[in-house]
């Protein structure tokens, strides 16, 4: 490939999505550690906002019970924070240029997948934070909720484009590399 | 690859320098040096045709069919 083929100038308005969504990638990473480590470790932030999320409304919040959600909590974390990562080293490629180079399409592949385990793990993670939550109550009460929102379908739908537009991006990567060798 | 470029000689016998044809095309000097060595896959009609018309030459006197080892002619 000619060494001059990359970089190449970066549009405008690429260039500002690009910080964008780098600033957008710090304040989720910085969201994914902050905010589960205060919800559980504040049972009063679980006792107001479990009911809706996860659905629950008779619970025994303990140190067993936090301790529990807390480590559920850490595979969704991991993942998201791997999929921030992946798209702020996607996004540092598009920065210099090498928007149909293979690290960029295996970012983004790698992005695509994350969000899809994301979307997948989170109505898992949901009832097992349900029965983490439940754990301390009397038998017969103690709950296991199962359910698959609106919002987990669309994070399905739009991994799965994701996934589908990385495919494509190889055959787009194939040809710009194929076009390289042209003078 | 049995094509050879000839590019080289023609600079030679036009004593135009590489720098100089690359600058008058529109191409770096970079890429003006792997078409030389004929290490590309292919050279554009546009970029062929500003060659042409800078040396003032044909197609014909840059690029050559060499049956070469790779490329054995039919029997």
């Amino acid at each position: 490939m000619p060494p001059s083929a990359y970089p190449r100038p970066l549009p405008a308005s690429l260039g500002r999505i690009v910080l964008i969504v780098r600033a957008l990638c710090v304040l989720g990473a910085l969201s994914l550690i902050a905010v589960p480590l205060w919800f559980w470790a504040s049972p009063e932030a679980i006792e107001s906002l479990a009911p809706s999320m996860v659905g629950v409304k008779e619970m025994s919040i303990d140190a067993r019970a936090q301790w529990l959600g807390g480590a559920l909590s850490l595979l969704p974390v991991s993942l998201g924070l791997y999929a921030l990562w992946q798209l702020w080293r996607l996004f540092t490629e598009y920065a210099a240029g090498r928007v149909f180079g293979r690290a960029a399409l295996a970012h983004l592949r790698r992005f695509a997948w994350a969000l899809l385990g994301t979307a997948l793990l989170a109505p898992l993670v949901r009832a097992a934070t349900s029965v983490a939550l439940t754990l301390g109550n009397p038998p017969g009460r103690r709950m296991l909720v199962v359910g698959f929102s609106w919002n987990d379908y669309m994070a399905v739908l739009l991994a799965a484009v994701l996934i589908a537009i990385a495919t494509v991006m190889a055959e787009a990567v194939r040809v710009a590399e194929e076009n390289e060798g042209f003078v | 690859m049995p094509i050879v470029v000839n590019l080289d000689v023609m600079l030679a016998r036009r004593k135009m320098r590489s720098r100089e044809l690359a600058e008058r095309i529109g191409i770096t000097e970079q890429n003006l040096s792997l078409l030389k060595s004929g290490k590309v896959r292919g050279v554009r009609f546009d970029t062929l045709s500003r060659i042409c018309e800078v040396l003032e030459c044909q197609p014909g006197d840059l690029l050559e069919f060499r049956p070469g080892p790779d490329d054995p002619p039919e029997a």
